[in-house]
């Protein structure tokens, strides 16, 4: 009985699996996708390689933030409407906390994080401006982890503007946070300003 | 049980159990509510629609609830249980659990009329059933058929219900009331819950409930930790992601071209539109960039 079961099972499995696996096949053959695999394995690579303390680890990661972050585009993005209406000295300084806090909170993540393979499925075809690049993680340890790179052309290259992870966009869910603090402090971004101030002085701590 | 067991059941659980959350969910909208904008704001109405959190201060106290309850007992359960257990057990608990939940999926499929998907699910609860020792390997994921998970809440999302205000339910945690239905209907759909009251195996759901809550919080243990450690607000960051999750698990993942931005059209630097902006631009997103803009205005002060 079980046999039989399994034989039939066999043969849903054979009708799918050749489906799914044709959509997995794509060769990240264009330059997009080639930005995305060059910028994870050298983010890895730095990263992993050698055994590096917290300094070290801060520095590295901040060299790869600032060559492939899009910050400006982020922090407009996250300051939504009271980016606007900010002066430009808040912006600057907002800026700045944005990079800390960031590579701050990313940069002893990684190496934790590192122990993964990545298969880039390829760009996503829209209509948009930016280029979105379906890719999969797979930890060594759990389920497989679906990522969207959003990318844009700059000096020939590429720059990351969000990543989606599992469906969550970092730059969305940085945005609710930051205007929520900004919303309760009487819409001043000097406000979100010294609130990331504290959380840096925070995450410094070992 | 009879037929006419499991509709006495029915309306027991409704007399108590959904009139109870009815109740609560009315309570939470009417006693706390978070200040509407003024109308000649539309920026700010934009951004309250968008967040959708009109009982925010009673969500925020049931989350401060959730997260001492948290703390206290449901954490440190879940820190015992992977002191206790090696990752290679836990893995094999997980897909355990995992297995018993492919059936209610299959149904929810097949009421998404996602035939390929039902088609699937089916493939994975037979293979793991049997050659996965009663799911405890995912061998079917090794072959090529992924693992995802459907439920009466995105049912109805697909069938074009909308999912109402963020709640935060109490133990449960982020929800809306379309969810929270789905979760009911769901209770009646599974056909685990079924076995378990045609047998008589009254501790069969209470267990199943409490080892998926545990495997859950182990699974998620680092994870959330990261996330509070480097968070402004615990609460925001984690209503944020997790409407997005379950907007990405209705959509089955994909992401439609019609939530994509459009960037560099707007010369006044970068603005959050109002939905009906948002709407007739043919982007359903809510926000342009302009970096020229950005550029014009940073000269001045750099002067």
């Amino acid at each position: 009985m079980i046999r039989r079961a399994l034989i039939a099972f066999l043969f849903v499995v054979s009708c799918i699996a050749p489906s799914i696996a044709s959509t997995q096949a794509a060769a990240p053959s264009d330059a997009a996708s080639q930005f995305i695999q060059d910028v994870v394995g050298q983010t890895v690579t730095a990263m992993t390689q050698e055994k590096l303390t917290p300094t070290e680890q801060e520095a590295r990661f901040r060299q790869l933030f600032t060559k492939y972050i899009d910050i400006k585009f982020i922090g407009a993005f996250v300051t939504g409407r009271y980016w606007r209406s900010a002066p430009q000295s808040e912006k600057d300084q907002f800026l700045k906390l944005l990079e800390d806090v960031t590579v701050l909170s990313w940069a002893t993540r990684i190496s934790a994080y590192a122990d993964f393979g990545m298969e880039v499925l390829g760009p996503k075809e829209t209509q948009a401006q930016d280029l979105f690049i379906q890719t999969v993680f797979t930890p060594k340890e759990g389920p497989a982890v679906n990522v969207i790179w959003r990318i844009a052309p700059q000096d020939n290259s590429f720059i990351i503007r969000d990543i989606v992870i599992e469906g969550a966009s970092l730059a969305l869910t940085h945005r609710d946070e930051y205007t929520s603090v900004i919303r309760n402090n009487d819409g001043k971004l000097a406000a979100l300003n010294e609130a990331l101030t504290k959380k840096i002085e925070q995450l410094r701590q070992p | 049980m009879s037929i006419s067991g499991r509709l006495r059941m029915a309306e027991d659980l409704w007399n108590h159990g959904v009139r109870l959350v009815a109740v609560l969910l009315l309570v939470t909208l009417v006693t706390a509510c978070a200040s509407r904008p003024p109308a000649d704001d539309p920026e700010a109405v934009a951004e309250y629609e968008q967040l959708n959190d009109p009982a925010e201060p009673t969500n925020r106290a049931v989350f401060g609830f959730n997260q001492a309850l948290d703390k206290a007992i449901i954490k440190p359960l879940a820190q015992g249980y992977r002191w206790l257990l090696p990752n290679p057990v836990r893995k094999g608990v997980h897909n355990f659990l995992s297995n018993l939940r492919e059936p209610l999926t299959f149904l929810n499929d097949v009421l998404q009329g996602e035939v390929s998907r039902a088609g699937v699910t089916l493939g994975r609860f037979g293979i793991n059933s049997t050659v996965g020792l009663l799911g405890l390997i995912d061998v079917a994921a090794e072959i090529g058929l992924p693992p995802h998970k459907e439920d009466f809440g995105q049912t109805l999302a697909v069938w074009g219900v909308g999912e109402g205000p963020y709640v935060m339910l109490p133990i449960l945690g982020p929800s809306n009331p379309r969810d929270l239905i789905g979760r009911v209907v769901d209770y009646f759909l599974d056909p685990f819950n079924m076995w378990a009251e045609a047998s008589n195996q009254d501790w069969a759901v209470p267990a199943r409930t409490v080892l998926t809550a545990i495997d859950q919080r182990e699974r998620l243990l680092d994870p959330l930790d990261d996330l509070e450690k480097s968070s402004l607000d615990f609460y925001v960051s984690i209503r944020s992601m997790s409407r997005q999750m379950r907007a990405s698990e209705v959509r089955n993942a994909d992401l439609p071209d019609d939530q994509l931005p459009n960037l560099g059209q707007n010369k006044d630097d970068f603005q959050i539109k109002t939905p009906e902006e948002a709407s007739t631009s043919g982007t359903g997103y809510d926000f342009e960039f302009d970096p020229n803009a950005e550029e014009t205005s940073a000269s001045p002060a750099a002067n």
